[in-house]
């Protein structure tokens, strides 16, 4: 019989990786992030914004001295909860999930060895599921077969057509980037190209087959590594970065504990600096 | 809780999380939801919603389209009713709206037309689709029903010229 403990072991490591680090670098990078989102959103002035700006940076500093550890994951999952019941039904998909893997790891007692083991093997689970939604709903809608999305995105914004423009021929191209999105009866999106066709059909192959991989233990590490860089290269077309960064956090996961330690003072960096910018300069990219 | 609890606890959570999606997916079908909101993993499946909205009214025995000022409330009013329309579908109604729109436009008899363009499964072209609401003088509605699109005018489409 499958039980609870079973299905949950299958995100298990052979050996056990040194939980505490790997959670608490986790922890630290996802509310690095949530408190860099929460200053990006340059013009937000609503109480939300305020709870988020002040209340967010406070929790990541007693997580990071691990002093009130759990009290400030819980207060920082509570905050995102009231954001998204302040934002829906407009609340942005990756806000639900920066507060799934808030309640997550707030939920259970980091100091307690076998509730951490269960919290990483529930998030890598997470992490799969979400990864293989992604591809079965781009073939439940049926609009990456023929390229039409991706065909319809290059017409429709210059940062998917910088991205795809070298995959299709320029005749091919030129019409796609006349076609106005706005008018009615305009089209076809769809793509008379073989190598776009492969790429627009790579992409949900990819997001269906990865997550078995991730969760089989002997392809694990290298999983991660390649849906990494398959995240890298969506986000040179779709540049939500907010969300790129998150979902780079997860993955993290997968591989051993020194990655996501190592990888705390670079985002950190990075995180300033796109905070910085947001201040300063329009910017080629979205924070979502 | 117990270790065992929270097992449990993660994975019925878990099993919502793998069947939220395709309900999700059931509810865009079924009722027109957006697909980019409410946690479905849908984005960039299918381009964003696109709603617009036109005012139709009866004057002298001819159907006229009624224009409303780039400043007037009742402009800022439709434009959030586009909003929640895009993210709720079909079945978020512009009813509440009719009562205050009759109001201010002075009007006996008031059609809300909703507009929404959407990419085509079969064609892969943009088409439109039109739901025309009939409202009386004191904003009861009175019919509602999918018309053929094809009256042109003036609408507010709170999507042209939204910055991407």
């Amino acid at each position: 019989m499958l039980t609870a403990k079973r299905f949950l072991e299958v995100a298990a490591d052979d050996h056990e990786p040194e939980t505490d680090s790997l959670l608490w670098a986790f922890a630290v990078i996802l509310l690095i992030h949530v408190s860099a989102r929460a200053w990006v959103e340059v013009d937000g002035l609503e109480i939300r914004h305020w709870l988020g700006r002040v209340l967010l940076p406070v929790c990541l500093l007693a997580v990071v001295t691990r002093r009130g550890e759990r009290p400030a994951l819980v207060i920082a999952a509570g905050v995102l909860v009231f954001s998204i019941g302040q934002t829906f039904p407009l609340s942005a998909n990756h806000l639900f999930l920066e507060a799934l893997s808030l309640l997550a790891v707030a939920s259970f007692d980091l100091r307690k060895s076998e509730q951490r083991t269960v919290l990483l093997q529930t998030l890598r689970w997470g992490t799969a599921i979400v990864l293989f939604h992604t591809g079965l709903q781009k073939i439940l809608y049926g609009s990456y077969f023929d390229g039409r999305f991706l065909g319809y995105e290059i017409a429709r914004t210059h940062r998917f057509s910088q991205l795809f423009g070298l995959l299709i021929p320029p005749d091919e191209f030129s019409r796609l980037r006349g076609l106005s999105v706005d008018s009615v009866g305009v089209g076809p999106f769809s793509v008379d190209s073989l190598p776009f066709l492969l790429m627009s059909n790579s992409v949900y192959l990819f997001e269906l087959s990865a997550p078995f991989f991730l969760l089989w233990r002997r392809t694990r590490r290298w999983a991660a590594v390649a849906a990494i860089v398959f995240l890298c290269s969506i986000q040179m077309g779709a540049r939500e970065l907010m969300f790129g960064f998150l979902f780079l956090n997860l993955l993290f996961l997968y591989l051993p504990p020194r990655v996501n330690r190592r990888a705390i003072v670079p985002l950190a960096v990075v995180y300033l600096v796109l905070v910085a910018l947001s201040y300063s300069v329009p910017l080629e990219f979205e924070f979502n | 809780l117990r270790v065992r609890t929270k097992r449990k606890v993660a994975v019925a959570a878990l099993a919502a999380l793998f069947v939220w999606p395709l309900v999700h997916r059931v509810l865009v079908a079924t009722l027109g939801i957006d697909p980019w909101r409410f946690f479905g993993f849908a984005m960039y499946c299918v381009p964003k919603p696109r709603v617009a909205v036109g005012l139709y009214t009866v004057e002298d025995g001819r159907r006229k389209n009624l224009v409303l000022a780039e400043d007037s409330r009742a402009r800022g009013v439709i434009e959030a009713f586009i909003v929640s329309r895009e993210a709720w579908g079909r079945r978020y109604r512009p009813d509440v709206l009719a009562p205050p729109l009759v109001r201010a436009l002075k009007v006996d008899d008031l059609e809300i037309l909703v507009r929404e363009h959407r990419l085509d499964p079969s064609s892969a072209r943009i088409v439109r689709e039109e739901f025309a609401y009939h409202y009386d003088r004191s904003g009861r509605a009175v019919t509602a029903r999918r018309v053929e699109p094809s009256r042109p005018g003036s609408i507010v489409d709170a999507a042209r010229g939204r910055a991407e």
